[in-house]
């Protein structure tokens, strides 16, 4: 890996953090500032059976009907980058914890160097809990 | 170790875009791509994110002749599974007499019931031009 290369890596892994840090501090100003105004984040839903789809307002619906949950714990781990040019993927684990209740997410990130900045322009994911009836809303993350 | 029998359905889905792309084939294309879908780039010239539905491709087909002085082949990179998540790199040429034109594709996919469905597609070119 070069200079130039790994100073894009760094820059891709400090998008992703301000990402999560805005999940986290409950900041969508931060989500804004890095994920794609035409971005999406898909999932799939057993419930229906067919993918679900949230645009970044999502974040910002949700934040503002949030109440804290003190028992809540958060973490998260960039597990792998890969990049090409002005095209990078990471995934990121994230998990979650409230009163023995576990929920781990598993991130893609499609991100594209959009003039100077790198920006997360899809997301999909795969969730895993060990509790069917989960004690937190839906769509936290 | 991932999933052998998931990696090989997670196959059929990309192989169908690899070769209805060779086949020039949109109906297979649509196969494995979920309606929503977008194909999304970035480049220097044209500064935004470029964003393109899967339409693009019966489009393509529907108005641009076969070039078969152009050869396209494709190899898949990498494959990684995450229960109903997975994400796919492929390096796809196309090798004509002017330019050689490499893409490498992000393609974000998820399990829906027992199929996967490209969901997402980003991708990065790089042009060799030929004497």
């Amino acid at each position: 890996m070069n200079l130039h290369e790994s100073d894009e890596i760094n820059n891709i892994k400090k998008a992703i953090e301000t990402f999560l840090d805005g999940i986290f501090v409950k900041d969508y100003k931060k989500i804004y500032s890095v994920f794609h105004k035409d971005a999406q984040s898909i999932g799939y839903s057993s419930k229906t059976e067919d993918i679900m789809i949230v645009k970044r307002d999502h974040w910002k619906e949700m934040f503002d009907e949030y109440s804290p949950e003190p028992e809540l714990v958060e973490s998260a781990e960039i597990e792998f980058i890969d990049t090409i040019g002005r095209a990078a993927v990471a995934r990121v684990r994230i998990e979650q914890e409230v009163l023995g209740d576990k929920r781990t997410f598993y991130d893609y990130y499609s991100l594209q160097k959009i003039d100077e900045n790198w920006m997360i322009v899809n997301k999909n994911f795969h969730q895993e809990s060990n509790n069917e009836i989960f004690r937190f809303n839906e769509w936290i993350v | 170790m991932q999933n052998e029998k998931e990696i090989k359905k997670l196959k059929e889905a990309l192989n169908d875009y690899i070769y209805g792309a060779i086949e020039r084939d949109y109906k297979r294309i649509y196969n494995s791509w979920h309606p929503d879908a977008e194909m999304m780039s970035s480049n220097i010239e044209e500064g935004d994110l470029k964003r393109v539905p899967r339409s693009f491709w019966k489009d393509a087909f529907e108005k641009n002749p076969p070039t078969p002085e152009i050869t396209r082949e494709s190899e898949i990179e990498n494959i990684d599974i995450h229960g109903s998540a997975a994400n796919a790199r492929i390096k796809t040429i196309l090798d004509g007499p002017e330019k050689c034109i490499i893409f490498t594709d992000y393609i974000n996919l998820l399990r829906l019931g027992e199929k996967w469905q490209i969901v997402n597609k980003i991708f990065h070119t790089d042009v060799i031009e030929k004497e």
